[in-house]
Parts: C-alpha cells; structure tokens; sequence
C-alpha cells in the first residue's frame, strides 16, 4: 500500500498522471535516443496541439527535451528524455516492482 | 498506468521497425562497402604498394576491411542495445517460439549442406554464423513489439541459404542477399515512417 503511494506521489509530483505522458517519457528511456514529433503523433494517433501540449509540459518540468533538429527527413521537432527524466524512470521501475504492480 | 505502458509499446514498435529497417540496409551494403573500395585501391597499385611498404606492415585490404567491419558492429551493437533494453523492460512481451523452431530447422539443414558441399569447413561456419544472425534478428522481429512481415522472412530465409551456398559456388551471390537486405530495409522504413503501417 506504502508502494502504491509513493508511486502515486511520483507520478503526480512529476505530472505523470496522464498515461500518454508517462507512455512518451517510459518510451523515450527505452530508446534512449531522439525521437521525432511525428512519430510519436502517430505511434499515439493524438492530434498535433494535444501533443504539442503534453510535449511542452514535460519539458517545462525537465523530463524531456523538446526542440527542433536536423534528422534524415529534414529539420523536425524531436524528442529526447533528459538526465532528470531517466531518474524519474528509475524510480518509476523500482517503484513498480515493489509495489508488485 | 497501464495506459501509459501501452502507449509505449506504440511508440517503441514504430522505433525498432526503424531500427531494423536500418539495420538492414547497414548490413546489405556490406557486400557493395567491402569490395568496391577494395577493386579501387588495387587497381591504383602504386599506392598499395607505397602505402604498404613505408605505412602498414599489415595488407592494406586487412585494415580496410578491419576498419568496415568496426563501423558495421560498432552500429549493430547500438541497434540491438536498444532492443535489447527494451526487450528486458517491463515493457517487454513474451517472445513467440519461432526463432528456436527456425534455428532447429536450420541445423538439420546446415548439416544437410555440409554433406552437399563436400564436408567443406568454410561452408558450416558459414551457415553458422548465418545461423546466429537470423536467430537474433528473428528475436528482435517476434519480439511482440515488430510485426513479422514478407520482406523480414526475405531477408533472413535468404540469407540462411544464400550465404553459405556462396561459399559453394560464387562469392558473386552475397550481393544477391545484399540486395534483399535493402530491399527488407527500405520496406521496414518505409513501414517506420508509416507509422507501422506495412506498404504494399
């Protein structure tokens, strides 16, 4: 029960609440590389603002970091996790097991 | 919770169809990256010549191809590590059992090859080592997060025969499997840019 509290306060400490937030950044860690605006837009079939929005929050939070690159298609808008965000996922994951979810 | 794991998964499958896509034409250029540098510096045999006595004390081709095959693992290394974090996650889902019923079949046909070829060496560690590459990639493909698709099976059936048939009769058919391997890469990109969605 103590388990399932903490991981509720992690979660909503960092915004996480949401599961496409959480869905993106559990994603991004994985990857563990940049990944672009569109695929993600299409991987969640989300409309555009509402990704945008979600983006914009992470990175206001410092789980992410959003901006605009050069990639093979081009300059896109990509998506990368950053230090602090790896650390939420960690402790997300121990979180997790713990609480034996 | 699982909402956001969910969504993950949706993110991740698109990502390594890419992955693999790149992985692909990685490995099919091989063939084309090995040789064609290689006709390039004999036929300028003035400067192999030069550059081999007063540079390398190694053949010129022995760097050169010691150089490419870093490049070649340096990137697959990165391309499975991927795969393999997220494999070993939470995230990850039971691998089907396709990749050990492909490489049981395979060794009753390795066997069969060694017969055909003569009991030639060459030819076993060849179909060997086709063995061990189509094993880890057919993990990553039935991995629950990739769709196996047609041009996959393309690509790595071909390479289980192909290869080691090179061996046997011309070296000329590793460009053959090169060839399928862009082909399966360029169909899992576009697949990747298509958001999972296989082309016709």
């Amino acid at each position: 029960m103590e388990g399932a509290r903490r991981l509720l306060d992690l979660l909503r400490i960092h915004g996480l609440l949401n599961g496409v937030k959480l869905g993106i950044l559990l994603a991004l860690y994985h990857i563990d590389g940049y990944v672009t605006f569109t695929d993600l837009q299409r991987a969640l079939d989300l409309p555009k603002s509402s990704l945008h929005e979600f983006l914009d929050d992470m990175s206001r939070v410092g789980l992410v970091e959003y901006r605009r690159a050069v990639t093979d298609l081009g300059v896109r808008a990509v998506v990368k996790i950053t230090d602090k965000g790896r650390e939420v996922v960690k402790q997300y994951v121990d979180l997790v097991k713990g609480a034996a979810l | 919770m699982s909402e956001g794991e969910a969504a993950a998964r949706r993110i991740i499958a698109i990502e390594l169809r890419k992955m693999l896509g790149r992985f692909y034409i990685l490995w099919g250029s091989y063939p084309m990256a090995a040789s064609a540098p290689l006709v390039a510096a004999f036929d300028v045999g003035w400067l192999k010549s030069a550059l081999e006595a007063y540079v390398f004390s190694v053949p010129l081709y022995v760097i050169y191809l010691v150089a490419v095959l870093g490049v070649y693992f340096g990137l697959t290394f990165r391309l499975f590590g991927a795969f393999y974090r997220v494999a070993t996650s939470r995230l990850g889902v039971r691998r089907g059992r396709w990749p050990g019923v492909i490489s049981a079949a395979y060794f009753l046909g390795v066997v069969a090859m060694w017969f055909l070829s003569g009991g030639r060496l060459a030819v076993v560690f060849a179909a060997v080592y086709a063995a061990g590459v189509a094993f880890f990639t057919y993990g990553a493909v039935y991995s629950g997060f990739a769709r196996p698709r047609y041009y996959d099976h393309l690509a790595l059936v071909g390479f289980l025969l192909l290869f080691p048939a090179s061996f046997v009769w011309s070296y000329a058919i590793q460009l053959a499997t090169g060839l399928m391997w862009i082909y399966a890469g360029v169909k899992s990109l576009e697949e990747g840019y298509g958001g999972g969605q296989a082309s016709a």
